[in-house]
This record gives C-alpha cells, structure tokens and sequence, in this order.
C-alpha cells in the first residue's frame, strides 16, 4: 500500500512539474485569467482532498455531546398554535449582465 | 389613501403603520408593508426578545431513600483513589475500580442512597462487548496497524450508570425574516426580485424521559453517543438484575444534570419549529421566547460494558450501551497516514486537472 501510495504521488508530482510551466508559457492568457487557472489547479484538488480525509478523520472520534432531545420528543402531545406567513414587501434590483466579449481562447 | 394614524409600529422596519380605509389594512409607508388588523394583533402581542424561562421545580414526590428489605442485600465500595462509589449485590464483589483500576477498592456502609427507580436490565454479553470493540476497528484506514495488533482489553466491566430521566414541556415562540428571491431577465438586464416574510411560529414540544448521566466518572461525550436507550424495557428497580454487576452512585446532582435536559429540549424545540419553515430562500432568527415546564424527575440505572484499553501509556476507554450494543470511543490517529492519503489524492487530481486545462 505505502509503495503504491509513493509511487503515485512520484508519478503526480512529475505530471504537475511537467504542465504548470507549460500551462504558464502559454501566451494567449491574461495573466489573471492564468492566475486563476493555476489557483484553480492547486486549491480545488487541496480542498477535495482535505475534504476527504476529514471524513475519514471524523470516524475516528465517535464520542461526542448530544445538543438535541429528538429521541425523547413526544409528537402526540407536540402541537403547533401559531403558524404565520405574512408577506411584508418586495426589493427589487435591476443590474445589467455584463457583455462577455472575450473571444481569446 | 391612508385616512387614520394609529400607534401600530412595521413589524418588518419599525415605521408607523397607518390604516387604509379602501383596503381595510394597515399600511407602511416606509416599506409598503400591508397588513391585516388581526395579524397585527397577533404579532403585537407582548414577547420579550430571546428569552427563555424555566420558574418551576421539579417533581420528585416519588423519589425514594427507603430500599426496604433490599437494604441487607446491598454492597457498597468506596474507590480511595478517584472517590468512586459502587454498589452491587451481596454475591458480587469488586476487585478494582472500573473507572481508575485501583486494585485497592474497599467496602463501606450503604446509607443515605437513593433508591433507583427504574432500571433497565443488561440484553448483551461481555463477549459481545469485545467482538464490538475489534468491529469498531476494522474499516478504520487511518487506524495504527500497531493499535490493532498491540493493544490489548485491559477490562471489560458491566456498569449500571446512575442517571436522571427528565420529563418536560417546551413552549416556544419563534419569529423569524424570511425572503424568496425571483430572477428574472429583460434585454440586458437581470432583474432581482426579493419578497419579504415575516414568519411566526409558536408550539409546546413534550418530552418523556430525557437521561443525563449523573456519574462524575463517566465521560458525558460517552454517555451521550450510547444513547438512545429503549424505554420499553425499563423496569422497576430490582436487587434481581444486579448479580454480576456494579452500579455506580449519583455523584451529581438533578439540578445540575437539569441545565443539560433543559439545553437538549431547548435546542430540540428550536430545531423543530424552524424545520417547519419552508420554502424561503434565507430565514433568519428575530426574537425567540422559550418557556420550559418542569416535569417529573427519576433516577435510574441504565446498563454500561465500559472497555480500557492501553497503548503507548495512553489510555483508550470505550463504552457499549448494554441493552443496544452501540459502541463508541475515539480512536488514536497515525497521522503519516493522513497526510500521505492527502497528498495521494491530491496530486494527482492536480495532474489530472492542469491537463484538463491545458488541452
């Protein structure tokens, strides 16, 4: 498992190392549109991973404090009195749509 | 055209509201609010902003020091290291002390206890409570191999864990600002519409039997993640179903176990009435007023396998509801792992998307 795990980390960092500089030399982008591109590269895979092993972290703790009483609610004697709706007013916002008119890629 | 000024204030900005003869309504207008004399009425009543109530005592005319007969029957040991204080029946003894180990128990008078008044009886095995425990290990990927193999049950002990079964209601009056947002568009322009609500909702929630363990030994974090327990197997308090067993003494009192019943059943009432509220695209909370009424109170003995486990001189503790087998305890991390697996998903993700883009 840890040889397969290096091995494709190896693998990754190489892949990485070899398309960044090629995704930054490429001419025909803005440089924050390739600012963009690269932080899309970076953060998006960080944020998928971290997300992911903060599940299976979470496993690991099983005991915590219980905030609510759902288990013990008696719904035969639970009963609503008031239930209200009441439309106050409407905001309304009028903005225009930008134009795209980036025809570079 | 507003034709009368009355003393009605905008329940959504606070501006003077005014009656429209034409309409027949109250009128804002500040923010062109409308809205019926009754509905006014309703939301004028008086309610003090985020208030919550609690003016009654608990029943507890049914609590009992008398045990009887039982009395004789009884055993009670005294831990001199951690001040646990055991009972069991005559044809038990401890050895050690379930909470601390102390090898050094020792056998003190019973007197001045509480009888319990229900109990609910053990339904699993401490064989079961073992096979739980390597259950709750495997699937763990980011468990030490060496946890697994190294750490060894210390003790396995059967405990019947002092609680407090709190009955209660809850009346809750909640209002809450809602809005539902329309887009639409026109040309070249997108048009934002955004209707505002004021939402009320009132309701009395009851509640049967909320437990709170009453042991300062027993981590609360435990206590609460074995729950729920089944109530339909509660029985009353017997000397017949401790043979075997230990039961540990309430060393906190109902007072203090109530604030956690009360914060539980709050939060529960709060959930409830908002889970009602639907439809809208935000809803935020404006004044909420919470009234707790106290109910009954009982103490009970509700059953614990509760498991030690050691490794690299750290204590690990479990505990198994004995009546359901839900078993919980926090397991160490082997953080290389964490961090490998990290970087294993995410480097090649990067590879993955830097291709992506490039191509």
């Amino acid at each position: 498992m840890k040889k397969i795990l290096s091995v494709l980390i190896c693998v990754s960092l190489c892949l990485c190392f070899c398309t960044l500089p090629v995704l930054a030399s490429d001419g025909s982008e803005s440089s924050e549109e390739l600012a963009f591109n690269i932080a899309i590269v970076i953060l998006v895979p960080l944020g998928i991973a971290l997300l992911f092993c903060m599940i299976l972290k979470s496993q690991m703790k099983t005991a915590r404090p219980q905030n609510t009483a759902h288990n013990y609610m008696e719904l035969d004697e639970s009963h609503l009195h008031i239930r209200l709706d009441l439309y106050t007013h409407s905001t309304r916002v009028v903005r225009k749509i930008p134009q795209n008119n980036n025809n570079s890629r | 055209m507003a034709t009368q000024v009355t003393n009605y204030h905008c329940p959504n900005c606070n501006g003077p509201l005014q009656f429209d003869a034409t309409s027949g309504k109250l009128e804002c207008e500040y923010c062109s609010g409308s809205f019926s004399v009754e509905e006014i009425e309703k939301l004028s009543e008086p309610n003090p902003e985020a208030t919550e109530d609690v003016n009654e005592e608990w029943d507890t005319s049914h609590l009992s020091f008398d045990w009887g007969e039982d009395r004789d029957k009884m055993r009670a040991y005294e831990c001199p290291s951690c001040g646990a204080r055991l009972l069991c029946d005559e044809t038990t003894a401890a050895t050690s002390c379930p909470y601390c180990g102390n090898p050094a128990v020792v056998q003190s008078q019973l007197q001045g206890d509480l009888k319990p008044d229900y109990i609910i009886p053990f339904s699993t095995t401490k064989e079961q409570a073992e096979e739980a425990l390597r259950k709750h290990y495997k699937g763990k990927f980011l468990l030490p191999k060496a946890f697994r193999s190294e750490n060894r049950i210390q003790e396995v002990r059967g405990i019947y864990v002092p609680f407090w079964l709190f009955d209660g209601k809850v009346d809750a009056d909640i209002r809450y600002r809602a809005t539902r947002k329309h887009i639409h568009r026109r040309g070249d322009e997108e048009i934002i519409v955004t209707d505002h609500y004021i939402v009320r909702r009132a309701g009395t929630f009851a509640f049967d039997r909320v437990p709170v363990d009453a042991s300062t030994k027993m981590p609360d974090n435990h206590m609460d993640s074995i729950e729920p327990f089944s109530y339909e197997a509660l029985k009353d308090f017997s000397m017949a179903y401790l043979p075997g067993f230990l039961a540990d003494k309430f060393d906190v009192d109902m007072d203090e176990c109530a604030l956690r019943a009360d914060r539980r059943c709050t939060q529960s009432t709060v959930d409830a009435l908002r889970s009602t509220v639907f439809g809208y695209d935000t809803c935020i909370t404006q004044w909420e007023h919470i009234r707790i009424h106290r109910g009954a109170v009982h103490y009970a003995l509700l059953p614990v396998w509760m498991l030690n486990t050691k490794w690299k001189d750290k204590e690990y503790l479990f505990a198994m509801n004995g009546q359901t087998g839900r078993l919980v305890g926090n397991l160490p991390i082997h953080w290389g792992k964490f961090w490998g697996l990290f970087a294993a998903i995410s480097l090649p993700l990067m590879a993955l998307m830097s291709y992506l883009l490039l191509f």
